[in-house]
Order: structure tokens, then sequence, then C-alpha cells
């Protein structure tokens, strides 16, 4: 188990080289000068020299590269254009932010999908399953913006049960993360309904079914255990994606996270800023799958025996 | 059992195949009705500038935001546009999009799994090695980032949609590949000397087709839902085009009071993909009947 994990953690390094490489391109093929942005229009000739040397922008690409490699692993992360600030004061906040939204996004989506695809597995083919696949098919096919647009204005404009934009009480997180639920959860339903299924043709549930014991007990404690393990794998890299998708959602709802500073920071073109988020939430990826994998390899003996 | 029917379908003439695989595509209703909303859907988007009620450029102040009436069935925007022909180009800039970008995903990562399950070996192991490194990137922010290098617009946009298309069709074409060449017919054209060029393209190749197909309609979906959202975050097709994921945007200003600006747009992504979806897997089981 031990050399597994570390092998996870050896594959992940590539993917760390491919995100600091992507986040430096974006840097460096910013049209906006890094001098003239953080000097100032008036900065005399020696200043804006100064700065460039700070900067190593004398330097050639791969040394620059290296440089910015080397001030990321020491959590320096540069100075925002626009704000003059460091962008580690306003990225802390920020995923503070983000950290809260996801957390209630993951509660909603495995309560969502969850049930969902168990009533589903259960009561296969019956109407109750056909409504359960047609939500799920909605949930995947409609735009995650879009849901969440008509629930602000039926819950908040029209009901006015709840804030329609920004980031004020307990209250502000349910739309937005309501949303991420519906839409991510649609794929947990999907998959706990398909891996419940392969589970409840199998003999023992037969066998459990034929000595006697309860629906609810063959269902819950045999068919729900064994299929668990896609299950999980699935919320797993779901979490993967929904830092993806917290993107557009905290766009639409001005929620203060790392996501829409990040297209503000596209948008005016504040590289700095494109560079830490791109960093931050790529690499909150890549740990979660490790994460995912690790409890695969637990849950399934075969992955962490099975492979060389 | 359900094998030994697979095998005699195998040796079936190739008609007879192609019409059991129809009549199994047809059984289900709802795939007859979708393929039939995309088959109108294409004609919409390829004949929008001769059917649109109006220019959807034509913008007229003094009848702006008007609701749903007679003479705009889905009434105007902020700028008079009517929404109906703004809908209707809309189509047709979602389905360019969504096309150029499965196309260069069949292109380019087609090649790409044609070759590295041929040959294998270390060019294989490195493509796939750069694959994964792609896919482990959530697309969103993978779009975005290659957006905020090439700058925003319509073609970008489509570039950077399609980066994250081609590793499917790499990994798919791929493992086809792998499966097929150790075939006996392989084996053969090898034997009579046939060039390696003709043994992938001729013999491997078309046994990639139906799960490329399978595979085409939902990355199809897919694509016009990236689209949608980079054009909402005003990443992707600038104004003035009339773009779904953009008419959804700027709708979010007059929620409340024109609700139907953001609605109308996102319904009709909502029908395209869900049509899509449910085409795509309409084929996977009529292609595939064992699951």
């Amino acid at each position: 188990m031990i050399v597994y994990a570390i092998r996870r953690i050896n594959q992940a390094i590539p993917v760390l080289f491919a995100i600091t490489l992507l986040a430096f391109l974006a840097f460096y093929f910013n049209p906006a000068d890094p001098v003239v942005m953080l000097a100032g229009e008036q900065a005399t000739p020696e200043m804006q020299q100064r700065i460039r040397q700070n900067l190593g922008l004398d330097q050639p690409v791969h040394v620059q590269y290296l440089m910015f490699v080397g001030r990321v692993l020491r959590g320096d992360l540069g100075t925002s254009y626009r704000s003059r600030q460091p962008v580690s004061s306003h990225m802390l906040p920020a995923f503070r932010a983000t950290l809260l939204f996801i957390s209630v996004s993951i509660l909603f989506m495995v309560l969502i999908g969850l049930p969902a695809g168990i009533l589903s597995a259960t009561h296969p083919h019956s109407p109750l399953d056909n409504v359960v696949m047609a939500g799920v098919l909605l949930g995947l096919s409609a735009p995650i913006f879009w849901i969440v647009i008509i629930l602000i204005y039926i819950f908040a404009l029209r009901l006015g049960l709840f804030p329609s934009t920004g980031f004020y009480s307990w209250k502000s997180v349910i739309l937005p993360a309501l949303t991420m639920g519906m839409h991510y959860g649609a794929i947990i339903a999907r998959v706990t309904r398909t891996s419940m299924l392969d589970v409840l043709n199998d003999d023992y549930i037969r066998t459990a079914h034929a000595k006697g014991l309860a629906r609810r007990n063959v269902f819950y404690r045999h068919a729900l255990k064994n299929a668990a393990i896609p299950i999980v794998t699935t919320i797993g890299l779901q979490i993967g994606s929904m830092l993806g998708g917290t993107i557009l959602i905290e766009t639409v709802f001005a929620w203060p996270g790392v996501g829409r500073m990040l297209v503000k920071a596209i948008v005016e073109r504040d590289a700095p800023i494109v560079q830490g988020g791109v960093v931050l939430i790529a690499s909150a990826v890549v740990v979660l799958n490790i994460v995912t994998d690790w409890l695969y390899a637990y849950l399934n003996p075969k992955v962490r025996l099975g492979s060389r | 059992m359900a094998d030994q029917e697979l095998m005699q379908e195998e040796l079936l003439p190739h008609k007879v195949r192609v019409r059991r695989f129809v009549r199994r595509l047809f059984r289900n209703k709802l795939v007859a009705v979708s393929l039939v909303i995309l088959v109108v859907l294409v004609l919409t988007a390829v004949l929008a500038p001769w059917i649109t009620p109006e220019d959807p450029y034509r913008s007229n102040l003094a009848r702006r935001l008007q609701p749903p009436s007679g003479t705009h069935i889905l009434g105007t925007d902020q700028q008079g546009r009517d929404m109906v022909s703004r809908v209707i180009m809309g189509s047709r800039i979602a389905l360019y999009v969504g096309f150029v970008a499965v196309g260069i995903g069949i292109i380019v990562g087609g090649f790409l799994g044609l070759i590295t399950g041929y040959f294998g070996g270390a060019l294989d192991s490195v493509l796939m090695r750069i694959i994964d490194v792609i896919m482990a990137f959530p697309w969103l922010l993978l779009v975005i980032t290659v957006v905020s290098i090439l700058g925003p617009g319509i073609t970008n946009a489509m570039l950077a949609i399609s980066l994250t298309i081609v590793p499917q069709y790499a990994r798919l074409i791929r493992s086809v590949v792998v499966s097929v060449k150790e075939q006996d017919f392989v084996q053969g054209a090898e034997a009579l000397g046939a060039s390696h060029l003709r043994i992938m393209f001729l013999h491997v190749a078309p046994h990639c087709f139906a799960q490329l197909i399978v595979l085409s309609t939902i990355t199809l979906g897919k694509a016009i839902l990236a689209e949608a959202g980079l054009s909402f975050l005003g990443l992707g097709v600038q104004p003035p085009m009339p773009s779904w994921g953009s008419m959804i945007s700027v709708g979010q200003d007059y929620l409340l009071t024109h609700p139907h600006l953001s609605i109308v747009p996102g319904l009709a992504v909502m029908l395209v993909v869900v049509s899509l979806n449910i085409v795509g897997d309409g084929l996977r089981d009529a292609i595939d009947p064992k699951l």
C-alpha cells in the first residue's frame, strides 16, 4: 500500500510540471508589459531597469521559467498588476471562500446523487427510475451557469428566499451550491445506479434473498457496500471537476472565490493573478486525484496488490 | 446465447446488418425524436442567414426589451434586436464551433491514436503520458487558461476546446487499434507486403468508425456547452455575434424584469445537448446490443 501510495505521488510530477509550464506561458504571452504595469507609465528608466532585473525579465526564457518554478515552490506568486499587492494575499481569502462553496456543493452532490441512484437501482424501469434518469439527462445537458440563473430568478428574485449575489450569510451559499450539487450529483446518480444494478445481478445477492433476508437489508448491507468502490471514485473525480465548474458559478453569483478572481484577472490582463489562480486550482485537483486513487486502492485490493 | 447471436451477425451481409442497426436505433422513440430535432437544427443552422425573420444584428432602441408578441415571438433584447433571429443565428455559431472543435479532435486525436496504437514503443509511452497530463486538468480551467494565452475570440475558443477533445479521441482510437492489430487479417495484409500506412488506414481505421460516431455525438454536446460557457464568461464569441452563451450573460442584467432574455437561449443549448446525448446513448446501444 505504501509502495503504491508513493508511486502514485511520483506519477503526479509530470502533471505538476505541466501546470507550472501552462501558468508560466499565461504570464509570458500576456501582452501587457509587466514593468509598465508594476512601475506605472511615469517611472524613470532606472526604476524600470531595476524592476526588470528583480523580476528576471532580462534573462532567457528557460531561466525565467526555472525562476518562476523556484518562486512558486517558495510560495511567492508575484505581485498583482491591479492592486500592487502580493498575489498570495488575494489568493488566501479567495481560496477560503471557494473551499466553503465547494464543501457545501459536495454535500449537496452526495445528498442528491446517492439517494437518487439507489432509488433508481432498487426500482429499475419503474416510473420513479424514469423520472430520475430524465433528471440525470437534464442535469448533465443544461449549462450549469444557466441553471443557477433560473434558480436565482425563482428563489431569489421572485420568492426572495435567498440573496441573489455575493457572500453575506450562510444563506448565500445555498443557491450556487445547490446548482453544483444538481449538476455533479447527476453523474453520481448514474454511476450509483449502474454499479448497484451490476451488483444486484450477482449470485450472492440471490443467495441473500433466498435465505429470507429483508429487502432493505439486502440492498443496504450487501449490495451498496459492494457497489461503493466505483461510487467513491466517481465522487472523488467529481470534486476535481467541480473545481473547474466553480469558475462559472462563482462568476454568475459574484462569489468572492478563486474562480471568479481568475476570470476577472483574465479580462483585466492581470497576468500574475491568472498564474496564481491556475497553479492553485490545478494543484488542488492533482492532490484530490491522488487522494481518490489512494482511497480506491485502499478499498480495492486488486489495484494495490495486482499492479506491479 | 448473446455471443452466438453476435457471431452470426458478423457473418451477415453488410446491407442486412445496417438495416438491423437502423431498426434497433429507431425502436427507441426518444432517439427517433432527438434525431429529428438534430436534423432540423442542422438545417436551421445552415440556412440561418435566409430564414431569420429579421437581421439579427439590426438594433432599434425605440423597441428595446419588448415582451413576446405577434411581431416578435420571443420579444426583443436590450438593443431592440429580434430574439428569434438571434437565437436562430446562435445555432449557427454553436454548431460551427462544435463541428470544427470535434473535427480537429477526430483528425488530430484519431491520427495520434492510430500511430501510438499501431507502432507502440517509446513514441506511444511519451504521447500517452502527455495525454494523461492534459486529461488531469479540469477541462474548463484548461480551456480558459489557453484562451488567456491566445486571447479571447471565436477561433481561439475553438482551438482551446479542441485541445480538451483531442486526448479523448487519441485514447479511444488507440484502444481499438491495439485490439484490432493482433487479428489475423492484419497479419495477412502484412504478409502480403502492405505498407504500414495502407494497413493503418485501410485495414485498421475502419474498425474505429462505430466508436468514433458514438464519441462524436457526446463530445459535440460537450463542445457546444463549452462554447456557451466561454462566451458566457466573455472569453469566447465576441459581441455583436449572437452566441447563446453571451445572450444568457446579457440577459442576467435584466433577469428580474425580462427573464426570457436568459431563459430562451439556455433552453436552446439544453435542447441540443439533450438530443445529442440521447442519440449518442441510442447509437451505443444499437451498435452494441449486449449492453
